[in-house]
């Protein structure tokens, strides 16, 4: 039974086919996507890249490239642990299932093709390509259900109550809002105990939790003309830094200043409150991407890896993703530069 | 095949009239002209006014569009636009220049409260929300510009009409009134004079023969 020290050395030897900082560079530095491209096609992405091009171009391919890396990145991982280790390591690729069950819903909700709502999956997380493309050939949600069901997966028996609610009213953010909590209470269910990597595994989903309720005070904050009970619709409980009346407080432009001063004091990573929604969001990436990936040189013998790692891997596809746009569209490299996050 | 017209007063009386009528309609399709140019520079100005905020809306969308791609992904974007899509009414009046149909066009409000585009705020990202929101100002541009457009080709295609009838007019239907009018008042002048002389003759034939007797 393969354990985290196992596991730890695999993924080692996959951190070092990360791009480096000069490879991301040289990458940066490319003036056009065809340059671009051919850099790309000189680092570990080659592979992909060269399979993405023959069904896409452009920026499209780039894409599906990073897409296909990502997921078989995951894939790999899960690949070579069981067990505790693999429950653990699913808790962290359930937020990908996540996403691909919600944009499967939409799907469904919008009425959309099949082909359009499989473009949309990146199927990175512990739902195979197969069991999203049954999803997304199910007729409606209460079959997307079933398939769930049939697979056996963690958020088959929220997706059925929140199939409940949905055949009466068809309100589909009341959908999404259960399946939002059903992810982070599962979560925390899972890392409950004293287990050290339990407990890092809780720190980051405590951290995520509140992290994505910061940020949606703020933009509910600057929607306006919502009263408390439609705000704390949309506050997720778990975290440990922002409770329920912070968060109402963070959302009101009269109590702002003073429930970020509270924040701060609880140990919020960020100093200073940005003017726009936005801003605040990069900034909040950016201390969450370098906590996570500070995370790769934590306990050599636990979780802390594998999470640095992933951590790392997506902020590497995501800048890549972001240069290959820079290219495409013959932005500055300065401002390229400046959106990225280098952890 | 020249029509072949009787010089008779009558038809002189009413060539004239035609003549009259038609020299009317060249004034009157000349100022539906002047007025109808007017309001062609006038929407041309909104035109582009409409097409350079268009332009700059557009430039500045897809920049932020493409910096919401990258760091969402393309899959998490295109879910957000998945449940977002609806039907867009507009109000559409008819207004009559110079008996010209022309459609005024409301625009309606096409920005929405973050919610109402049926985004989960939990899931959406600010810079997905930002991008929204910005092809929505993007949408705006693109119906300001197919009202203008739409008004412009309709008050072109009546200046063209006005300008062919009134060239019609002035080129081909009042020279050949003038010309006929020329003509039958010659021949009536013509008989006039014959009529004169045929008189005379006579009258100078009876003086002779009453002079003889």
């Amino acid at each position: 039974m393969p354990d985290f020290p196992y596991i730890n050395a695999r993924v080692r030897a996959m951190r070092s086919r990360l791009l480096t900082a000069a490879q991301l560079d040289e990458l940066l530095g490319a003036p056009t996507l065809p340059a671009f491209l051919q850099a790309l096609a000189s680092t570990p992405y080659a592979g992909d890249l060269q399979e993405a091009l023959v069904r896409f171009e452009g920026v499209r391919a780039v894409d599906e490239a990073l897409a296909r890396n990502l997921h078989r990145t995951t894939r790999k991982i899960l690949g070579f642990a069981d067990g505790r280790p693999r429950a653990l390591i699913e808790v962290v690729l359930l937020r990908w299932d996540l996403v691909n069950l919600r944009v499967i819903v939409r799907g469904k909700h919008a009425g959309r093709s099949g082909d359009e709502v499989m473009a949309a999956l990146l199927p990175a997380g512990t739902l195979g390509e197969a069991a999203l493309k049954e999803m997304v050939t199910a007729p409606d949600i209460a079959g997307v259900v079933g398939t769930l069901e049939a697979v056996g997966h963690p958020f088959a028996p929220v997706m059925a109550e929140a199939m409940a609610g949905y055949a009466g009213n068809q309100d589909l953010l009341a959908f999404e809002l259960l399946l939002d909590r059903a992810y982070v209470e599962r979560g925390l269910r899972q890392t409950r105990g004293r287990s050290g990597d339990a407990a890092v595994l809780r720190e980051v989903l405590q951290a995520e939790i509140d992290a994505a309720n910061a940020k949606t005070a703020l933009k509910l904050g600057s929607a306006g003309g919502l009263d408390e009970e439609a705000l704390l619709r949309f506050f997720i409980p778990g975290g440990v830094l922002l409770p329920a009346d912070l968060f109402l407080a963070l959302s009101a432009s009269s109590t702002r200043a003073s429930a970020w001063r509270r924040l701060r004091i609880n140990g919020f990573p960020i100093r200073d409150l940005p003017e726009t929604p936005i801003e605040f969001e990069r900034a909040l990436d950016l201390a969450t991407a370098q906590a996570l990936a500070g995370r790769y040189s934590g306990d050599p013998l636990g979780l802390d890896i594998v999470i640095g790692y992933l951590a790392l891997k997506t902020y590497e596809v995501a800048n890549l993703r972001l240069v290959a746009r820079g290219a495409f569209l013959g932005l500055p490299r300065e401002a390229v530069r400046r959106e990225m996050v280098r952890v | 095949m020249a029509e072949v017209i009787s010089p008779t007063r009558m038809n002189l009386l009413q060539r004239r009239n035609q003549l009259r009528v038609a020299q009317q309609g060249v004034d009157l399709l000349k100022r539906k002209r002047d007025a109808l140019v007017a309001d062609f520079f006038k929407v041309v100005r909104e035109s582009l006014a409409a097409r350079e905020s268009l332009s700059a809306a557009c430039r500045d969308s897809y920049v932020a569009l493409s910096l919401a791609k990258a760091w969402e992904g393309r899959e998490a974007l295109e879910a957000a636009a998945l449940p977002a899509g609806r039907e867009i009414l507009m109000d559409i009046e008819i207004r009559s220049l110079w008996g010209t149909r022309i459609p005024e066009v409301t625009l309606p409000e096409v920005r929405r409260p973050l919610l109402e585009r049926g985004q989960n705020p939990v899931a959406t990202s600010a810079r997905t929300i930002e991008s929204a929101s910005n092809f929505e100002e993007v949408l705006t541009a693109i119906l300001a510009v197919g009202a203008t457009e739409v008004k412009l080709r309709r008050i072109g295609e009546e200046i063209k009409k006005t300008t062919r009838r009134v060239n019609a007019l002035e080129q081909v239907v009042i020279p050949r009134l003038v010309s006929e009018t020329r003509f039958i008042s010659s021949v009536l002048e013509q008989r006039a004079r014959e009529d004169v002389f045929r008189l005379k003759r006579i009258k100078k034939k009876l003086e002779a023969k009453k002079s003889g007797a």
